[in-house]
């Protein structure tokens, strides 16, 4: 309303003050009492609804396709191509705001992130979601100069040039854009996706003179800008590249995917940070430095496996310095740190938990042993790794062996397993090597793999505790209805871990040796033991629950909480939600196969 | 009855004859809601700050098209009211002059009906600033939606004990909340009020 219009929920969130004036100015309610028809095939759109209080359903060929509660806009694909598809119906009593479709074309043409997120398709729209304008105190990183990151030098073309040549240019030398200079002096850009348009124009490229499908009034930044603002212009205006000035004149052009490179890039500071650190606290530090980061790039459209990636390499790294602080050097040689579970996989982001172990050489014996790993589990906590409460950490003998007596553990647990030790096992089968003698971890994963072909009547009950989270029928219903407003979500119980799990299993099986989930189905697909397009939704869905749990932890750690595994479907938008929709019957249709392929039905 | 002998009455000693057009009858499913903020409670003494009308359509509110207007009052405003309606003397002196105000209101509402939340208030508010300038009082009629309310919960149960607080009626009716004591939306909620006990009345 005019007062409390949401300007906060997408797409309405990009809008400038003078756009939001417009809206205000503009914007009706309505009022729907249950079961009214809202927007119907015989209609012509004339509004953009947003949904103040109660639900609306959209029913196509008598399926309910879509559910819009309060907060959510429909429908904007019906009001631009002038015909609505489906009914659109109050599921109960229902308020909303009326946008008149003048306000929307207005709003599209001035907002490219806006019209984006009304209506574009499904990959679009998370591009768009991922575009909007970062909200977050400012990091030291994003405060560097443009000049300090890698600004193109430009070519500049006439703007009479032929569009051919330029294809030419473009291929030749490897380049995505020129600069064009037409004779009053003007300055455009044309980039390679122009080039469409050029086959869109139907005219012969050879006779086609750039200047006319060049894009004229460019963004424009100034070397002595903050990386920061450059990141902001580019996601305010929805353009992927700003020119950038030297005192008046253009000495190139930034591109974003530079800009985001250059930031990841700087996690070597961070790096930095950790090994010079002599310090528990100065770990802190870096600690609190890698979530500053985490925070920044999930902002920054940057893929939630490749922070996960980075991520562990920094804490791999923390682990190790601080492995060197608290063991005397004789034990650090004598001995083997793992990480294991997520962090081994390489998928934990926001610190959950530390699970970690040690493996001493055979016939080394430590002095202060136990103080040493416990020292080690209570500076971690200190830093900001929450303890196991499974207990899978090195100042738990259990986890605190010699090779030797590992590997007996080990064998003990494979041949005898209960529900307990399968745990261990799978916990065991992600570690990773962090610091000391590596080999060590080698030849007791060796041993298990070694262990594992002796032993294949293992696999089937291994791998059903991928059912145990079975879903309890509700959260498609959830889903659909959506209405409750604390209504969770536990992402892991439904998706990840019966992904994880049931992709472990199939790679133990297999015997691939790599940690990572994406690593695995990777080489599942490799062996023809899993389809490809099955591994390519695999894949998809992992990461857009990952991320779906990233976002959500930052919001609680935001909020001073900790981060947990329960999505709030009232926080996700229509799109999300459809998309969880979908990812969850991935999930199923992955637990089908895990059915027939370990014969889970006949334990 | 009464009422068309009254308006009768009055037209005959409107002063201004541009406004003979609010004796019409009332169009078919179009209204007003209105809501002032005064300098206090007592329609005698106190004087208007603000006025927020919204027309209704059918089953639209139509806040595109609505009046918020400042007013100047004469005295400055007490300190407790200032607390409630937030407009400070600053505030109001960017206000438009009584006069000025009225005539926008008056050609705003034309001879639609008016709806609000104690709306007798608000109309003896009006009052006070309507008769010196036409001659005569708001002619228009008046739809008060703690009435509808009552009439509504009166069918419904025996005892016939109905509160009639605003913040309770929005609650029972199930409509969202908002920041109150600002003429806008206050005017905003009586509509929303309107058209859903309207809704409730009619069994649609």
């Amino acid at each position: 309303m005019p007062k409390s219009f949401n300007f906060n929920a997408p797409p309405f969130d990009g809008l400038t003050g003078e756009q939001q004036q417009w809206v205000r100015d503009s914007v009706d309610i309505g009022y729907y009492a249950s079961g009214a028809i809202v927007l119907s095939p015989e209609m012509e759109p004339s509004h953009l609804f947003v949904v103040i209080k109660g639900h609306v359903q959209q029913v196509e060929q008598d399926e309910v396709v879509c559910v819009y509660g309060p907060g959510a806009c429909f429908d904007g694909r019906s009001l631009v191509s002038g015909s609505v598809t489906g009914i659109f119906t109050a599921a109960e009593e229902m308020l909303a705001y009326l946008l008149p479709k003048a306000t929307v074309k207005r709003l599209i043409a001035a907002n490219a992130g806006f019209g984006a997120l009304l209506f574009s398709d499904m990959s679009q729209k998370l591009q768009a979601l991922t575009e909007r304008r970062p909200q977050r105190e400012l990091h030291g990183l994003m405060m560097a100069r443009i000049a300090q990151a890698f600004v193109r030098p430009p070519r500049w073309v006439s703007a009479q040039t032929d569009a051919f040549s330029i294809a030419q240019l473009f291929e030749k030398d490897k380049l995505s854009n020129v600069l064009v200079k037409d004779p009053e002096g003007r300055v455009g850009i044309f980039t390679s996706t122009d080039i469409r348009k050029v086959v869109l124009s139907g005219t012969d490229a050879r006779l086609l003179p750039v200047g006319q499908l060049a894009t004229w009034g460019l963004v424009e930044v100034s070397e002595d800008d903050a990386v920061f603002d450059a990141l902001i212009l580019m996601i305010r205006h929805g353009v992927h590249r700003v020119v950038v000035r030297r005192q008046g004149d253009i000495v190139g052009v930034l591109e974003q995917l530079d800009l985001l490179s250059f930031i990841s890039n700087h996690s070597h500071l961070v790096w930095l940070q950790v090994q010079q650190a002599t310090s528990v606290a100065e770990l802190q530090g870096a600690a609190v430095s890698i979530q500053r980061l985490i925070q920044l790039l999930s902002e920054s459209d940057v893929k939630v496996s490749m922070i996960a990636r980075l991520v562990q390499e920094l804490n791999a790294k923390i682990f190790a310095r601080l492995w060197q602080m608290v063991a005397p050097p004789d034990l650090v040689e004598n001995s083997c740190v793992m990480v294991m579970g997520s962090e081994g996989r390489g998928e934990q982001i926001l610190k959950t938990d530390q699970d970690n172990g040690l493996i001493l050489m055979d016939n080394f014996t430590a002095a202060r042993l136990s103080q040493i790993t416990a020292a080690f589990n209570d500076a971690l906590y200190e830093i900001g790794y929450p303890p196991c409460l499974g207990g899978v950490m090195m100042r738990n003998p259990l986890w605190c062996q010699s090779l030797s007596e590992f590997k007996e553990t080990l064998r003990n647990w494979v041949f005898r397993p209960s529900m307990e030790t399968h745990l261990r096992l799978a916990i065991f089968s992600d570690a990773e090597a962090v610091c000391g003698d590596r080999s060590l971890l080698g030849e007791l994963k060796g041993y298990f793999f070694q262990l594992l072909r002796e032993r294949s009547a293992f696999f089937p009950h291994f791998a059903r505790a991928a059912d145990q989270f079975s879903e309890q029928g509700g959260w498609w219903n959830r889903l659909l209805r959506g209405s409750e407003e604390e209504e969770t979500v536990d992402v892991k119980k439904l998706g990840i871990f019966p992904i994880v799990h049931g992709v472990r299993s199939l790679a133990l099986e297999a015997g691939i040796e790599v940690n990572g989930t994406a690593d695995r189905l990777d080489q599942l697909a490799l062996a023809n033991r899993l389809p490809a397009d099955l591994v390519r939704d695999l894949k998809e869905t992992l990461a857009f629950l990952m991320e779906l749990r990233l976002k959500q932890g930052l919001r609680l750690q935001a909020l001073g909480q900790r981060a947990n595994n329960l999505v709030e479907l009232q926080r996700l938008g229509t799109l999300e939600r459809d998309l969880l929709r979908d990812g969850l019957q991935v999930v199923k249709r992955f637990r089908t196969l895990l059915h027939h392929h370990f014969r889970l039905d006949a334990l | 009855m009464w009422q068309q002998l009254r308006n009768a009455w009055y037209r005959k000693r409107l002063k201004r004859l541009e406004y003979d057009h609010l004796f019409a009858p009332p169009p078919d499913e179009e209204w007003v809601s209105v809501d002032c903020e005064t300098t206090g409670l007592d329609p005698l003494h106190d004087e208007i700050v603000s006025i927020g009308a919204i027309p209704i359509q059918g089953d639209r509110i139509l806040t595109s098209q609505r009046l918020e207007l400042i007013v100047r009052p004469s005295v400055a405003p007490n300190v407790d009211s200032v607390r409630i309606h937030r407009l400070r003397q600053m505030d109001l002196e960017g206000g438009l002059p009584p006069e000025e105000a009225v005539r926008r209101f008056l050609d705003f509402v034309g001879n639609r009906a008016l709806v609000g939340y104690y709306l007798e208030f608000d109309v003896a508010m009006l009052n006070r600033l309507v008769r010196p300038f036409l001659g005569v009082p708001l002619p228009l009629r008046q739809i008060e939606v703690s009435g509808l309310y009552y009439d509504y919960k009166f069918a419904q149960q025996v005892d016939g004990n109905v509160d009639l607080s605003f913040d309770l009626i929005r609650r029972d009716l199930g409509l969202p909340e908002r920041e109150t004591h600002d003429a806008f939306n206050d005017a905003l909620l009586a509509a929303m009020m309107f058209i859903k006990l309207r809704k409730l009345r009619t069994g649609r």
